[in-house]
């Protein structure tokens, strides 16, 4: 459990004055927080609560008009717990660390004279925008939901698809400061023990002021912080989430974000789309196909065009090769740099089109693109080919359906460009080998990156059935190899 | 013998000898095998291979029973092991640089080209045998496609009319055959790489066997396709002819001009897993014998590695010391069969 920073682990006292002074000195200068006096017969009571963010309905109707008007008992804290406080979820708390938490969690506290504890009454009622549309990985077919910022609302959404009582949700907070609510969520019979254990206790020891995206989370519980691609996948699908936990996966969900973590991640699971389920097999799996071609296309083209046209010009069939030079023939740059000017301004293209309101953006990547594409070309600063080159690199990375392992392949490009200007093809096919050699020492939480494409050792062969094609739903019958195994019959063996 | 934890799975090391010894046989093996036997290709080639096949199965069944072993003649055959291995990788660099200056840097030197080759296979040596396993899996099938595609269009179109059985000699084959089985030169890489076989011992015939035969294909391919083009006596004197047959071969539709670039690919996939898996298997050979099986850095061996790789003056110097190298394994496997029964003696008198 993270350590308290406002409050510290003093216990509530018998007095309730003292109580009060205490309180009211820790929250000085918070104008949000709200304090009430009242009486409950006799006894003089108090009551503390964060505005804006509780249910003022429930705290007048369900707290206050039951102790209050109809009631004239001299209440303590246990008897107002169990006669007059009609919510759901109330709990007895002794310390002032557990009062201050709930209160900015927005629950309510209330204290009484001569009892050294305060009774928590969960009132929590935050400003929320309903449940969005999924943006980022839209589908044709299918639901169209998308997690929402409010976590309660996202471990609604994943249970609406699993009723299952198997599937247990552990909360815990993270942010020492801003002590966000995170959910872990798993199916007990399905998903590996260790596997849960080593997420919960990489999310315990998270040691951080304040984390206000799952993004924080990620990089905080990664392994290989140095690598540039993801070893753990992000998603706003409830669907692609409540998958997730089927898989045996575990799902982390961070309060204030509209995207969930699923752990563990391999390459093949970026190139998995919701959709490719809801289809029939024969188009997913061709369309399987596509991704990881335009994810090579995507990185690699740049490169293979520089070491073709500076180093092996003989390579490329003479009559294209000729339309290139034709083509460069007013081009005052070396390739490289031809090339490089190309990818940076489709990068800042890409970027200043995500940082505009939609409408603008569209009409910004419109004349962006004539731009770059014709006037350059005219103005004799880069070639036509190079921008045919750059367009399709670029088109090819939309057709990824993760933006996480887009961005590994954006940055991994211009290692393959360098690589490729310095010594050609030979640069070329060593860069490829250098990239799949890191692949293959990832892992991701136990399980190898580059699974089921390399999976003698898991025994996971069969795995392939959903990775570069997708089988017919009715031969998908095992959970993958990094699932527990005694709940689909039987154990995979080592090949 | 592994002085980390790290088991490989039948399969993947089956894949790692197929990726890393295929490589050797498409541009080594070729020029020294079509010198030994001639005309005589194909019965040498099916001989041979099923020969290597069961004598590398029964060195990879003798070796995994001595796997735990730490005793001092144990340490000096790693070292002897580690030795071998070193200097195999720097020849194979070497021609590995050769290959790349003729037909891809012409304006890059030698020493360049081995030196990017050693760094980046130390670069990728840091993730050990296990990660190498892995790679193994996928480079594997990556190779074997592409020799399928090459093969195809190999078949169709060129016409097999030559025969390869000219001029047969029973005791002139068997010796070929036994040379040839001693050109794959693996028995050091058995002895150190079988530390981390997982599975069941008695399986390890099998899994070797298999392996090298798979191997073997790929020389019958590279070297098939040479002979059938050039004709033995040409081939035998070209060096590299199994890279300069792709030239010869029309890929329907194929937009690219020079192929042999093509099968360049695959062969720096396969030099590559084979510096780089060398230079984990041999600095862990020094350090289970020198270091008690505490870490040795790698470095040390890449760098013996790359000195080696620029000894040989030119192509025919590194031949004729890759035959020597030969003769340091086939004593090497003597001394360690020998060792072998040695142990397994002591064992059944205790």
């Amino acid at each position: 459990m993270v350590k308290t920073v406002i409050g510290d682990d003093m216990d509530i006292t018998n007095s309730l004055d003292k109580n009060i002074k205490y309180i009211k000195d820790t929250f000085k200068g918070a104008d949000d927080i709200i304090f009430r006096e009242f009486k409950s017969g006799n006894k003089n009571c108090f009551m503390v609560y964060t505005d804006n963010i509780v249910s003022s309905d429930t705290i007048e109707n369900a707290v206050l008009t039951n102790i209050m008007i109809r009631s004239t008992q001299n209440y303590n804290i246990n008897s107002m717990n169990e006669d007059a406080v009609s919510v759901g979820e109330t709990k007895k708390v002794y310390t002032f660390e557990e009062v201050f938490d709930a209160v900015l969690l927005g629950d309510t506290a209330i204290f009484t004279d001569s009892d050294n504890s305060a009774l928590v009454i969960s009132t929590k009622n935050w400003p929320s925008r309903g449940v969005p549309k999924a943006e980022n990985e839209a589908v044709f077919q299918g639901p169209n939901d998308a997690f929402t910022e409010q976590g309660s609302t996202n471990t609604v959404l994943v249970r609406r698809r699993i009723r299952d009582t198997a599937l247990k949700v552990k909360r815990m907070h993270c942010g020492k400061r801003s002590k966000t609510d995170v959910a872990v969520l798993y199916l007990k019979d399905v998903a590996k023990d260790e596997l849960v254990q080593k997420v919960i206790t990489q999310l315990e020891n998270i040691d951080i002021d304040a984390v206000f995206d799952c993004g924080y989370v990620q990089q905080l519980i990664e392994k290989n912080i140095v690598s540039p691609f993801p070893q753990l996948q992000m998603t706003e699908r409830p669907d692609k989430a409540a998958s997730a936990v089927l898989e045996g996966r575990v799902v982390i969900l961070v309060d204030n974000s509209p995207f969930a973590i699923m752990v563990p991640a391999g390459l093949n699971m970026f190139f998995q789309a919701s959709e490719d389920y809801y289809e029939r097999w024969e188009i997913m799996s061709l369309l399987r196909i596509l991704r990881f071609i335009a994810a090579f296309i995507s990185y690699s083209l740049p490169g293979l065009y520089i070491a073709l046209t500076v180093f092996e010009p003989n390579m490329i069939p003479a009559q294209l090769a000729l339309k290139i030079a034709e083509g460069r023939a007013n081009v005052p740059f070396p390739t490289l740099v031809e090339v490089l000017i190309m990818e940076l301004a489709f990068e800042l293209l890409r970027e200043a089109c995500i940082r505009l309101p939609s409408s603008a953006g569209s009409a910004l990547g419109i004349v962006g693109g004539i731009i770059i594409g014709q006037a350059a070309v005219e103005a004799g600063i880069v070639g036509p080919a190079v921008v045919i080159i750059a367009a399709t690199a670029g088109i090819c990375s939309f057709a990824i359906p993760n933006t996480g392992i887009v961005a590994s392949f954006r940055l991994i490009k211009y290692f393959v460009i360098a690589a490729s200007a310095f010594f050609g093809m030979f640069g070329f096919f060593m860069a490829q080998l250098l990239i799949l050699s890191h692949l293959s020492m990832l892992e991701s939480y136990g399980m190898p990156y580059l699974f089921p494409f390399c999976s003698a050792e898991a025994g996971g062969y069969s795995d392939l059935k959903d990775s570069l094609i997708r089988v017919p739903l009715i031969f998908m019958k095992k959970r993958p190899a990094f699932a527990k195994q005694e709940t689909d019959g039987g154990k995979r063996e080592e090949k | 013998m592994s002085i980390k934890d790290e088991k490989l799975s039948a399969r993947q090391i089956q894949a790692l000898i197929f990726s890393i010894f295929s490589g050797v046989m498409v541009t080594v093996m070729p020029f020294r095998f079509i010198n030994v036997c001639g005309d005589n290709i194909a019965l040498t080639l099916i001989l041979g291979g099923i020969t290597a096949a069961v004598f590398y199965g029964v060195l990879s069944r003798l070796f995994i029973y001595v796997k735990d072993e730490n005793d001092l003649f144990f340490k000096i055959l790693c070292i002897l092991a580690a030795v071998h291995m070193c200097m195999f990788a720097g020849m194979c660099t070497y021609i590995f640089s050769v290959i790349t200056s003729l037909f891809m840097l012409p304006e890059i030197n030698k020493e360049m080209v081995a030196f990017i080759l050693v760094l980046c296979a130390y670069i990728a040596s840091s993730g050990g045998i296990k990660k190498k396993g892995r790679m193994s899996e996928i480079t594997a099938v990556l190779m074997i496609l592409g020799l399928i595609f090459v093969a195809v269009f190999m078949i169709k179109g060129e016409n097999f009319e030559r025969t390869y059985f000219k001029g047969l000699k029973t005791m002139e084959s068997f010796r070929n055959v036994l040379m040839v089985s001693f050109y794959f030169d693996m028995s050091s890489f058995l002895f150190v790489m079988l530390g981390h076989y997982g599975k069941n011992d008695k399986k390890c015939f099998k899994t070797v066997g298999t392996a090298v035969f798979l191997t073997f294909i790929v020389l019958a391919a590279a070297l098939l396709a040479a002979a059938n083009i050039f004709g033995s006596t040409d081939a035998a004197r070209r060096f590299f002819a199994a890279v300069e047959v792709l030239n010869d071969i029309d890929f329907p539709g194929s937009v690219v001009q020079r192929q042999e670039i093509l099968i360049m690919g695959f062969i720096i996939t396969s030099f590559f897993m084979l510096i780089s898996t060398f230079i984990i298997l041999s600095s862990e050979a020094v350090s289970k014998a020198v270091f008690g099986g505490k870490k040795f850095w790698s470095i040390f061996t890449a760098a013996t590695v790359f000195i080696i790789s620029i000894l040989p003056n030119n192509t025919i110097q590194a031949f004729g010391i890759m035959n020597g190298i030969d003769y340091f394994g086939a004593l090497f496997s003597v001394l360690a069969v020998l060792y072998v029964l040695t142990v397994m003696i002591r064992r059944k008198r205790t």
